[in-house]
């Protein structure tokens, strides 16, 4: 019997072995020794691998490895990651971390190596795959915390907000807007009219635990409407203690009058846990620093410098649990409710009257026009944690739009007999399935999508959209490659309306939508990729080449939109564009606790090529309808977009400088001319000194360069320069902030805003109190007060 | 590293020297109007019509390139101004349902056209009419705006002399009153073919409901003095119009008014 090496993976057992077979052995032996091609003999100076927890599969991140014979010593990273070198070889491993069984493993020439540890005490925190996980973007970027989105988008460097009022916010990401972002909850895509500028989304990030936002398109999990990126809403998180934990925050802003409350209560018991959480805002006319404004050559007086029938409310809430059966095993379930109704400024369903802006001294008032939504969720995801994590996501959503008016008539025929000028009904649903291991992750994402029109402002028609993706991602070492592939099926009906002659009898019949379906492909590839910058820099890298079909308002869109003040025209034989997006992102190095003064700065960049980017481009047409100007129809020409978020920040002490620049380009390269809504650069900067043991001073300054990238009748729009302040008291559980903006009271025009084209200015001066509260009801938990 | 910045630079270069430029000159109203005698322009101050006659409006229009559209837009002016500090007369509007669009597509670098429209025999008051022009790229021009004065012989004519103590020419905007109040309304009816009958009224804009009415004897008179008081309903609250109406003894039948708020 001949007995192997640890270099040889030849085994001879049994029987009486001749000579000439054991010369036939040993020069095979040889030979494998010898030869350069056969990792088998060769002892390997590299061995990476990972370390998870045999019962759970959870990576062990707290593991040491040991390599022999050199005897040194590894630390796994918090994927349980490890890289082992010897100079001489490694012939085996032993593995250890507290609690668990020490385990020795043979190499055998393997150059990557897993090993799974045995608990001495079951007992897993929790059963979720941590860090490196395809949950995580590792391009996510924290949204700057506020009292509200809009203030939220606007501070955070590559976002903006683009609003109709305090009520109806649009993040814009990278200048892209509407369709073309994302907003998660959960990993849930957020419907409601998210093709329309001036559909606000219905969400409170006061009711999640956190905002990031991620840059780009192709990201696999976010679904192919992310082309600008997503802005994700954390899932309210469970607690790891039991007890019971309630954040409020009461705040006033004058300016708009605007008072808001909110509240987010948990309870957590033995395995359960239950939460509850309310907003409430009402807010009044927008306060502008302006008396009055021009719109098609004819001059309107603003008495009150106000924008009338600006005010609204809002009502966010969310009620859910979640659930561990199992140390394996989580389950959740949250209901969402929003309602926020808010005016629009008359001048939004054309030329507006003098009378209608006349202010009556009743800001809150919400008259015609006005737009209300709703939106009702239920959510519910569950995971087990195994071999392969497994997570399931099913939601259900309905949402309703309302866009009232003076009831009129665009040209002959008769006047409407009610206010309803466009419903948007939608219901929506959602389901993810996901499996994720060590070295990547696959699953599939189903949505449809039903959509209702009324009202006598005929804007598209009823439609249905219906997507099926498969997704697959492999990670290895910090890298990733992501795959993703839909099935998109677009429908629509047809609609007809009645033609009118001068003395108001029908003439004919006016054909507004024709009856479509198709089926269109979809796909992402993409490439993430950190680069080895050093110890005192990280940075990645991603090329992302993805799809995106044209929405239903791209195809279907016939009329007048009265949140964009003009006529919008779809074409349902669009094709869907294809992009090429490379991304490259530098930070410097986390510092240590103790070691937090100096310099800290922080870069994303990137640069996409878009062939056949949808957009609306005005044409050489006047609508066929009174009131209603030039059409603007959706075209695909191809774009090139290109932009950078810079940040650096300096500390010494108690004082801290920080500063940020987002730059963004955006051109139709037929033309040469600027994509719609491209925003300027903006330089924000901010001074913060700490006071005292609680107290913080903050001066705010943010510059606007001139919008002078502009499409095709687009205005340019001048820049601006905003002061702010912050003065804050913090205790351990409360905190009491004195927040101004805009301290000059300067009037500026919003190159982003929706009410831009009427030339109205964006929000004069205005300042708040707001009171937050973290209060813990019995244990401590491992969150960190406000 | 710097290789991939030399390239990547040198990429973006590329694409933006192979950019396309395109036409961004939007076109004009370039009609001569110092020459311009017995012929109606866009570009004129004002333009006077006689309620039941034809106006004609000539313009040329020009581009630089290739015109695309125009669009004539005839509607009522009642509730704005034109220019900073303009003073406007009040004006009692008659026959304000009336309006006129036409568009026509143009063709060539410039073009004469012609903008014809007939003024009903009911209309009285001041009419915006709205040129816009766009060319063949889809570059628009800034809309040219003309008020077109309709004087009217053929329908009985109402003119107010104070409303609530004021002359309406003294307005700042709509007048509001206050409900349960008493609100005095003086004034002239007119018509050179004498006058059947005329009423007073005011009415709740949400549903029509008239709130208040006052008929005025006419007796044939070709001019009839009123004074009246309008008695505001104390539960009255939002949009109102005070409607006026009249109608002569060959049948012309007219009604104007104006908006009140109520609060």
């Amino acid at each position: 019997m001949i007995y192997p090496s640890a270099a040889e993976s030849v085994v001879v057992q049994g029987g009486v072995v001749g000579a000439r077979m054991r010369f036939r052995v040993g020069v095979l032996g040889i030979f494998l020794m010898l030869s350069p091609f056969s990792t088998l003999c060769q002892s390997l100076t590299s061995v990476h691998g990972h370390v998870f927890h045999a019962d759970g599969f959870a990576p062990c991140n707290d593991a040491l490895v040991q390599a022999w014979p050199c005897g040194a010593f590894f630390a796994v990273d918090d994927a349980g990651r490890f890289d082992a070198t010897c100079p001489t070889g490694i012939d085996s491993l032993t593995v250890l971390a507290h609690g668990h069984r020490m385990a020795t493993v043979v190499v055998d020439g393997k150059a990557h190596i897993d090993v799974a540890l045995n608990s001495l005490a079951v007992d897993l925190s929790h059963a979720v795959v941590q860090g490196g996980s395809s949950e995580d973007a590792p391009e996510g970027v924290e949204v700057t915390a506020a009292a509200d989105l809009m203030t939220a988008l606007d501070r955070t460097a590559g976002l903006r907000s683009l609003d109709l009022g305090a009520g109806l916010i649009q993040p814009v990401v990278r200048g892209l807007v509407g369709a073309r972002v994302a907003v998660l909850e959960d990993g849930v895509p957020q419907a409601g009219g998210r093709w329309g500028t001036d559909h606000g989304i219905l969400l409170d990030p006061a009711l999640s635990d956190g905002v990031e936002w991620v840059p780009g398109g192709g990201h696999i999990w976010s679904g192919p409407a992310a082309m600008g990126g997503a802005l994700k809403l954390s899932p309210i998180r469970m607690m790891a203690e039991s007890g019971n934990r309630t954040q409020a925050a009461m705040d006033f802003r004058w300016g708009d009058g605007r008072a808001k409350v909110h509240a987010l209560h948990r309870v957590k018991n033995d395995k359960g846990q239950w939460h509850l959480g309310l907003s409430v805002a009402r807010f009044g006319d927008r306060n502008v620093p302006q008396a009055s404004f021009e719109y098609i050559g004819r001059q309107f007086v603003l008495t009150e410098s106000r924008l009338p029938n600006t005010g609204g409310q809002s009502l966010h809430g969310v009620a859910g649990w979640r659930w561990t059966p199992s140390q394996q095993d989580v389950a959740s379930f949250d209901v969402r409710w929003s309602s926020v109704r808010q005016g629009l400024f008359p001048g939004i369903i054309g030329i507006p009257d003098q009378g209608d802006l006349m202010g009556d001294g009743r800001p809150y008032t919400v008259a015609l026009p006005n737009q209300h939504a709703r939106r009702l969720q239920m959510a519910g995801k569950w995971g087990h944690s195994g071999r392969l994590d497994r997570t399931i996501r099913m939601s259900f959503s309905v949402n309703e739009r309302l866009e009232s008016a003076p009831p009129h008539a665009h040209g002959f025929g008769p006047a409407p007999d009610s206010d309803l000028s466009l419903r948007l009904g939608e219901v929506q649903g959602f389901f993810e399935g996901r499996w994720e291991g060590i070295h990547g992750a696959f699953g599939v994402q189903a949505e449809w999508l039903e959509a209702h029109t009324q009202g006598w402002e005929f804007l598209l028609p009823d439609h249905r959209r219906n997507r099926i993706s498969a997704m697959a991602e492999l990670k290895w070492s910090d890298r990733r490659l992501g795959l993703r592939l839909d099935g998109i099926h677009v429908a629509q009906t047809g609609h007809v309306e009645p033609l009118y002659a001068a003395d108001g009898s029908v003439a004919g019949e006016d054909l507004r939508a024709a009856a479509m379906e198709r089926v269109m492909p979809g796909w992402a590839l993409t490439w993430y990729q950190p680069l080895p910058l050093g110890e005192e820099v990280e940075g990645s890298w991603t090329l992302a080449a993805y799809s995106r079909a044209p929405s239903s308002y791209a195809l279907g869109a016939n009329g007048i939109h009265h949140g964009t003040f003009r006529f919008e025209q779809g074409n349902a034989a669009l094709n869907p564009e294809h992009t090429l997006e490379f991304r490259v992102s530098g930070r410097s190095a986390p510092k240590p606790p103790e070691a937090t003064e100096g310099f800290d700065w922080n870069a994303q960049a990137f640069a996409a090529v878009h062939k056949g980017f949808i957009h609306l481009t005005p044409t050489a047409q006047f609508a066929p309808i009174a009131h209603a100007g030039q059409i603007y129809a959706f075209e695909a020409r191809d774009a090139f977009r290109t932009g950078a978020e810079l940040g650096l920040s300096w500390t010494k002490g108690r004082v801290r400088w920080s500063n940020s620049a987002t730059l963004l380009g955006q051109w139709a390269l037929e033309t040469g001319l600027g994509l719609p809504f491209t925003p300027p650069m903006d330089f924000q900067s901010e001074f913060r000194w700490a006071w005292g043991k609680s107290g913080t001073l903050a001066l705010r300054h943010r510059a606007i360069a001139p919008a002078t990238l502009t499409a095709r009748n687009e205005m340019t729009t001048p820049g601006a320069s905003l002061w702010g302040m912050e003065l804050g008291v913090r205790g351990q559980r409360m905190a009491l902030t004195l927040e101004a903006d805009n301290l000059l009271n300067q009037a500026w025009l919003d190159h982003a805003s929706a009410y831009r084209v009427l030339g109205l200015v964006a929000q004069g001066r205005w300042a708040s109190l707001r009171f937050t509260l973290d209060v813990f009801r019995a244990d401590a938990t491992e969150y960190q007060t406000q | 590293m710097k290789f991939n910045s030399i390239y990547a630079a040198g990429f973006a270069a590329t694409l933006f020297v192979s950019c396309g430029t395109t036409d961004t000159e939007p076109p004009s109203v370039c009609s001569d109007v110092a020459n311009l005698s017995g012929v109606s322009s866009v570009l004129m101050d004002e333009i006077d019509a006689d309620a039941g006659s034809t106006v004609t409006v000539t313009d040329s229009f020009c581009d630089d390139s290739a015109l695309g559209e125009v669009r004539w837009d005839l509607h009522s002016a009642e509730g704005h101004a034109h220019e900073e500090g303009e003073e406007e007369e009040f004006t009692l509007n008659s026959g304000t349902d009336w309006s006129e669009l036409e568009v026509r597509a143009l063709e060539g670098s410039a073009a004469e056209e012609t903008f014809t429209f007939d003024v009903p025999v009911t209309a009285r008051g001041v009419w915006d009419l709205v040129v816009s022009v766009v060319d063949a790229e889809g570059n628009a021009a800034p809309d040219v705006i003309v008020q077109v004065h309709v004087e009217n012989d053929h329908i009985p004519a109402f003119h107010l002399g104070e409303v609530g103590g004021m002359n309406p020419a003294e307005w700042e905007g709509e007048p509001v009153w206050s409900p349960g109040s008493l609100v005095g309304v003086s004034g002239l009816v007119t018509d050179s073919d004498g006058l059947a009958e005329a009423a007073l009224s005011l009415i709740r804009e949400s549903d029509e409901t008239v709130v208040w009415a006052a008929d005025l004897s006419a007796n044939g008179d070709t001019a009839l003095v009123f004074a009246v008081d309008v008695e505001v309903p104390a539960d009255a609250e939002g949009e109102y119009h005070f409607e006026m109406e009249a109608a002569d003894l060959s049948g012309v039948e007219m009604h104007t008014g104006f908006h009140v708020e109520i609060e």
